[in-house]
């Protein structure tokens, strides 16, 4: 190079002088970046790593082990940071999207609170920090002293990293727990009596027409929540004439009743009567395509009136259910949520089945891919662990990522029992109740920083790659047992492996099939796992040799049932210690960062009590006080409290927040199936007097006939389908699909340019635009989560949502109105994402005096955030009031600050923000497509909600092309902008919801 | 009133204003004081809302205007009357404005003064405030012209300028009187300075009357205009409870209506402590009075309107908004609006009423009052309910607004109390011009 500049010395252009400049600074850089410094904390840009070019993101597949079944996804880094995580599409569970628990495991890895390094008890008392190496030691010491009553307690691990524990115990003779709060064994156990086969199963759900469940929340929590999200889109959303019907029973309409098209309130514990009911009904009318085993023998006892009166759903709906279920040609009743997992749910499960088996329709119950919760030790295991503990039968506890002191009921006295152990050691990674109790920490790596492997379900093994240095240099739970494997004794069983990845590499070695391991290794990375979903499920017949005889039961009047819900949230209370989850509002009632019980409003009523007061909810075994929220979509003899709050440590955000309901519930009462009674407990209600404001996102319930969610009823669209294809047909040219053209293009926009004064803008290249399925969403809110994580959205706190500045630019809104149905009152839930609309008459954009807000050549409107000076005008004119104003500057507490993407700026204080269709995400697009010479492909731009979705409720793309899904899908009948008499002209669509006809 | 004592109101005229000139009072001193501590507190609050964010206000989604943009049109609707009194009464030859008119003068500017602070202090950004301008600047940034917002900028400027110009010119012979037959040194420069070596010849009198007459042909259109730019704010937004096209006269009857009733609050009060019961007489108040009862109507009117409009153009936004405005949450502020601007004001057409300073100073009380939730009412409740069900929201002012709102009252009295002190707040030339003149000079000046 210096040779170069030598001969070209009287030429030097500033280029090449620039050119000569960068090769001498690199050069010397590298010349200087021998160091003895091992390279081990942060992505260096001296030394520049080769896959990390600043700017540009990397991708890598791992999973996130977690209950129910864990998931796939794919972590987007940027200079070394996690920074995004996405589903993956390869994984058959997922496909791709995730929920909002998922996409919030970025802030498990840079939670603030997470412990920083081994903890352990000193002589005063204190748990004070140590190195790896010492904490090691006296682990492995401790395991030395030859303890007779060794317990290790964990969360359902499976894969590799079960084997290995499961070694481990065995060497040191440690009893192995793995305990799941939701353990559904009563699902288990009942398949065990069906079917002989103790397994959770996978529910088709998709390849049903006619959906009966018996209050399994399988949108939120339920088995594999994600995936049902996406079976049952594709189940209920409409192909043509098809739709599916869901109907759901439950006592409490949750957010999977909600999307039901028959809501049927029923007493809580009372599915197993109203099962038998139908399989009774359907037996009188002889409407079984096979016969009805005999495995109940009172079933003539469950005629329609005895049901009726149980389960206080009316013998019309309980008719017209079960004609529907045996008439349909492909059905399927599923149930077995934990909130109804009482005495004998077990049965229930029974009953289900025989509703499945003598309608033909077990072909969708796929044993084949079962769940590994099947695995999960039945609480009876835990329970008796405690009594040992209380009893002084225990002398070890090994506790990796499991909760018990929070998740097990106060009336078990689990703080004695732990206090009773002589030594306590902790794998959890947060400072929680449990871990609060113990002599030794040593806190687990994230599973972002951890290698591993899971298989939440049978045939999916997930692989397990840390994305990123660990944070704090914790060492995984796998690799803490395998450096200390050998030097526990006894030495038989000695393991060979000198790291958790080699005995993880090893395990995995058996699966390679051809070609050399590491090629196998590599692809395995690359995808994030072995994925194999059996296509067709092996048949399983119904054979119980059983009989059981139910009995009726008797119902006290005085008490309130209660229905204690899991959260699709916080799940068990795990994630509670993420912000963007607290401030996720509840789908329902839209309320943040606090527990609530939910009352029946008439009940309510009756108790003066409204909403905000403090109630006090108390059982023969508990007593919690929290506020009151009244719903008119609850049965009177019910009162509902969602798990997942009422931590007392755990972190900032989660300890000293709201309830915990298990505390309610006698925890030495178990199910038949060794499950938890979770549903018997009856409790009375009691007002404090004491008042505050409840802290929610929607103030107001109606839509106040302003038809801003709208449906559409079936009929009409299968009429005019049937029309369509009929003019078609006569006319002999595509006529009807020409129709459809012109009315939507003179009906929806054209007609209001006439009362245009102003030149229509010109969109030359790209228009974009979104289009949104009101009858595909669910309202699970992972949009709303991804958004956050995308777009930097700073959280607020309970106390600034409260004054209403919550900051989400994509909310989801619900509207309820009461309606009549079958001379019951049911809830109409209508579920709208609300965000920017991209008005192309944007009333926003003429009102701001510094043009802070403008309209871009491609059709969205942008803020300019270092332009605005905060008149907040722009917010006032806007009809959809989508506008969030910086009212403080917004911290991220470290290392939070560590996710924040940064393609997008963090607002100052004073600026107005807004959905900006991830404007970064369509200039990344389109710079690739610049690169490589072409043009941006459809789809190929996904905003941060539309790839989060599971049900495929969000289509962005090009208006102007019109080829693009967005365009097919604007088509359509159903097609609407809200509020367009106000010809604003928004370019976010929506498709109507679609309602089954009524009666 | 015999001949004497009209003469004896000629000869101490002089007298009369420059008492008021002289040396403050420990009474003085004490409100001014206390006015300062109270505007101290106002400025604290600012500082504290620019450091810590707008939070600090009661702001709450979708509410995003509140008390300050309620005190703003307030202040500007208080300035209107001073335009009014002195410049359009002035060409319709109004007699009963000639006592008054400095004090509304005064009241105008200060209270530009005072609303010219509002725009600035609801900012999220008040550092930037200077890019509401159109300046030329290097970055080639431009200020959007469609915006209402900018034509308040300029709306608002354009009547300080105006306003301060004749306030000043009005008052340039009363200074020059004041100059002669001050002492002290500091005072007569000052005086001087002010004064621009105004002599009192016939050639000055004969330019000086048509200058003054210019002016207030200029002046006249900005009292119609300004309130309508300032509605505009509010007319060009599609907000329901906003979007109307009476809004402009609305506006600009109720600032008439305000103003009047701040320059009653103001003059009763300095008439009793000057003992200015000689120049500022009943007929003025009766004068004001009758204005406040038109007026009045004119609010009280649109009012009905608005509501007449909402039924009758079937648009359900804007009826439900009305609805809400009577029966919502915020029905006891709709009600205390028309109590005190549609009910109240109809007392004056009782002479004993409007003869009863007492009585009628409690009027204009409620009546500035009624004016203030008037904006309010129109800004928040129009905000907390609007197209969309799923955002609506309350708004509650936070006691950092409540703070500000005090310290702008702090603001305005500052300044007229040190207005009421150093100049002349009775216009000398003008009083004389409806005196009877004593005969020696022969003839009189009345026209």
């Amino acid at each position: 190079m210096s040779s170069k500049i030598k001969k070209e010395k009287g030429s030097l252009s500033r280029r090449d002088f620039l050119k000569a400049i960068s090769a001498i600074g690199g050069a010397a850089i590298i010349s200087s970046g021998c160091s003895p410094e091992p390279l081990d904390k942060l992505v260096s840009y001296a030394i520049p790593p080769e896959d990390v070019i600043p700017g540009v993101p990397n991708f890598y597949s791992t999973a996130l082990p977690h209950s129910p079944v864990g998931s796939s996804i794919v972590v987007k880094i940027r200079e070394g940071r996690a920074i995004k995580v996405e589903g993956n599409p390869l994984d058959p569970v997922c496909k791709g999207s995730t929920t909002a628990e998922t996409q919030a495991s970025l802030q498990g890895l840079y939670d603030p609170d997470r412990i920083k390094q081994p903890l352990f008890r000193n002589d005063r008392n204190n748990l004070v920090p140590l190195t790896w190496t010492s904490a090691l030691d006296i682990l492995s010491k401790k395991l030395n002293e030859k303890p007779k009553n060794i317990y290790f307690l964990s969360d359902n691990t499976t894969g590799t990293l079960d084997v290995l524990i499961n070694s481990f115990c065995n060497k040191i003779n440690a009893k192995r727990i793995k305990y799941e709060m939701l353990s559904y064994e009563h699902i288990s156990y009942g398949n065990y009596l069906s079917f002989g086969k103790r397994l959770i199963p996978t529910y088709k759900i998709d390849k049903a027409n006619y959906l009966l469940s018996f209050g399994a929340d399988f949108l939120e929590t339920w088995l594999s929540p994600d995936e049902y999200n996406r079976r049952f889109s594709k189940m209920h959303s409409i192909d043509g004439k098809r739709k599916g019907k869901f109907v759901q029973i439950e006592p409490k309409l949750t957010l999977t009743g909600a999307k039901a098209d028959e809501w049927v309130p029923a007493a809580p514990n009372t599915s197993l009567y109203l099962a038998l009911g139908l399989i009774n009904y359907i037996k009188q009318k002889g409407l079984n395509k096979k016969p009805i085993p005999n495995t109940f023998s009172n079933l003539s006892d469950f005629n329609l009136s005895t049901t009726s009166r149980i389960t206080g759903v009316s013998t019309e709906s309980i008719k017209k259910i079960a004609k529907d279920f045996a008439k349909s040609k492909s059905a399927l009743a599923i149930g077995g949520s934990i909130s109804n997992a009482g005495n004998q749910e077990h049965l229930t499960i029974v009953a289900i089945n025989i509703l499945n088996h003598i309608t033909n329709n077990l072909d969708k119950v796929d044993f084949d891919n079962n769940l590994s919760l099947s695995n999960a030790s039945p609480y009876s295991d835990i329970l008796d662990f405690v009594n040992k503990a209380k009893s002084g039968e225990v002398d070890i506890v090994l506790i990796h990522n499991t909760n018990p002191v929070y998740s097990l009921s106060d009336s078990l006295d689990i703080e004695k029992a732990f206090e009773k152990i002589p030594y306590k050691i902790s794998f959890n990674s947060n400072m929680d109740e449990t871990t609060e109790f113990c002599d030794l920490v040593l806190p687990d790596a994230h599973p972002l920083e951890q290698w591993g492997d899971y298989e939440g379900k049978k045939g999916n093994r997930y692989i397990i790659q840390p994305v990123m240095k660990p944070l704090y240099g914790n060492l995984s739970v796998g690799e803490c047992i395998v450096s200390i494997f050998n030097d526990v004794e006894p030495t038989k069983g000695n393991i060979t492996s000198k790291s958790y990845l080699d005995y993880l590499k090893n395990s995995w070695r058996k699966l390679s099939t051809e070609g050399s391991f590491e090629d196998f290794w590599n692809k395995v990375l690359v995808s994030g796992g072995l994925f194999k979903e059996y296509a067709s499920a092996s048949n399983v017949s119904f054979s119980s040799s059983r009989r059981h005889s139910v009995v009726l039961p008797e119902f006290n009047q005085e008490r309130l049932n209660l229905y204690i819900t899991p959260s699709y949230r916080f799940y068990d209370g795990r994630s509670a210690n993420k912000s963007w989850l607290q401030e996720l509002p509840d789908l329902l009632t839209t309320a943040v960062w606090d527990s609530w019980v939910e009352i029946n409003s008439k009940l309510a009523d009756k108790l003066k009590i409204k909403e905000g007061d403090y109630v006090e909810i108390e059982s023969n075994y508990g007593k919690i006080t929290t506020q009151a929220y009244l719903s008119k979509a609850m049965r009177p003899d019910t009162v509902s409290i969602s798990l997942g709050q009422g931590h007392t440590s755990m972190g900032r955000y989660a300890s000293d927040r709201g309830v915990n309901p298990i505390n309610l519930l006698d925890g030495n009462e178990i199910g038949q199936a060794g499950n938890l009674n979770w549903s018997s407990t009856k409790v009375v209600i009691r007002k404090t007097g004491r008042w505050s404001q409840f802290v929610k996102v929607q103030h107001s319930y109606s839509q106040e006939n302003r038809d801003i969610a709208q449906t559409i009823a079936l009929s009409k669209l299968i009429k005019d389908h049937h029309d369509e294809k009929h003019d078609e047909h006569h006319n002999g040219t595509s006529y009807g699909q020409d129709k459809g053209h012109h009315d939507e293009h003179h009906g929806d926009h054209h007609a209001t340019y006439d009362y245009d004064m102003y030149k229509e803008y010109d969109y030359f290249v790209h228009k974009w635009g979104m289009n949104i399925d009101l009858d595909k969403c669910v309202g699970c809110g992972a949009c709303v989560v991804a958004c956050y994580a995308e777009n930097n959205i700073p959280v607020v706190g309970k106390e600034q949502v409260a004054n209403g500045r919550h900051m989400a630019w994509l909310k989801l809104e619900r509207f309820q109105d009461e309606e009549d149905h079958l001379g019951d009152t049911r809830i109409d839930t209508r579920i709208l994402p609300q965000m920017c609309q991209h008005c192309e008459n944007a009333p926003c954009e003429p009102v701001c005096p510094v043009f802070a807000t403008y309209h871009n050549p491609e059709g969205l409107n942008l803020m300019v955030y270092s332009r605005c000076v905060g008149t907040r005008y722009c917010s006032n004119n806007c009809s959809y009031k989508v506008r969030r104003f910086n009212w403080f500057k917004y911290e991220w507490p470290e290392p939070l600050n560590y996710q924040l993407n940064p393609d997008v700026t963090v607002r100052s204080k004073g600026v107005m923000e807004k959905c900006n269709l991830c404007l970064q995400r369509i200039n990344y697009a389109k710079d690739k497509a610049k690169d490589e010479n072409r043009k941006v492909r459809d789809g190929e731009i996904r905003c941060a909600c539309e790839q989060a979705c599971g049900c495929d409720a969000i289509t962005f793309g090009d208006l102007n092309d019109p080829k693009s899904k967005l365009s097919k899908l604007n088509k359509s009948e159903r097609t609407y902008h809200v509020l367009s008499e106000l010809n604003t002209r928004p370019t976010i669509s929506y498709l109507k919801k679609i309602e089954w006809d009524k009666g | 009133m015999s001949n004497i004592a009209e003469a004896d109101k000629y000869a101490n005229l002089n007298q009369t204003v420059m008492n008021m000139l002289n040396k403050p009072s420990f009474g003085w001193w004490a409100i001014f004081v206390v006015d300062l501590m109270f505007l101290a507190f106002g400025i604290f609050c600012f500082m504290y809302q620019v450091y810590t964010g707008l939070g600090v206000a009661g702001y709450s989604h979708p509410v995003l205007w509140g008390v300050y943009i309620t005190n703003f049109v307030f202040w500007v609707g208080i300035a209107h009357s001073g335009t009014l009194i002195s410049a359009v009464l002035y060409l319709f030859r109004a007699r009963f404005r000639m006592s008054i008119y400095r004090i509304a003068e005064a009241m105008t500017v200060f209270a530009v003064f005072t609303a010219g602070l509002f725009p600035i202090i609801h900012l999220g950004r008040p550092w930037n405030f200077y890019w509401l301008l159109p300046y030329p600047n290097q970055r080639g940034l431009w200020v959007n012209f469609d915006s209402p917002l900018l034509w308040d900028v300029f709306a608002v400027s354009t009547y300080l300028t105006i306003s301060s110009t004749f306030f000043f010119i009005g008052m340039i012979p009363d200074i020059a009187a004041i100059r002669d037959s001050v002492v002290s040194k500091a005072k007569k420069t000052f005086y001087s300075v002010l004064s621009l070596g105004w002599k009192g010849s016939s050639w000055e009198w004969g330019h000086y009357t048509r200058a003054y007459f210019y002016f207030a042909a200029f002046a006249t259109p900005l009292v119609i205009s300004v309130h309508s730019v300032v509605s505009w704010d509010f007319a060009m937004a599609n907000t329901p409870g906003w979007h109307t096209t009476i809004f402009p006269p609305y506006f600009v009857a109720g600032a008439i209506f305000s103003g009047l009733a701040m320059v009653i609050t103001l003059v009763i009060p300095l008439r009793s402590i000057f003992k200015l019961e000689n120049y500022i007489t009943m007929d003025n108040f009766d004068g004001m009075s009758k204005m406040i009862i038109l007026t009045s109507s004119i609010v009280f009117y649109a009012y009905l309107t608005e509501f007449f409009i909402a039924w009758y153009s079937d648009n359900k936004y804007e009826y439900d908004q009305f609805i809400y405005r009577a029966n919502g949450d915020y029905a006891l502020f709709y009600w205390t609006m028309m109590f005190c601007n549609g009910i109240v004001p109809h007392a004056l057409w009782f002479k004993k009423i409007r003869q009863n300073l007492k009585i009628l100073f409690v009027i204009s009380l409620l009546i500035n009052v009624g004016m203030w939730f008037e904006r309010f009412n129109i800004i928040v409740i129009s905000l907390s309910k609007e197209f969309e069900p799923g955002s609506w929201g309350l708004y509650k002012p936070s006691w950092v607004e409540l703070g500000i709102t005090v310290g702008s009252f702090a603001w305005f009295f500052m300044f007229f109390l040190i207005f009421v002190r150093t100049l002349p707040a009775l216009s000398i030339a003008e009083i004389k011009e409806i005196l009877p003149v004593p005969k020696k000079n022969g003839g009189s000046n009345n026209e």
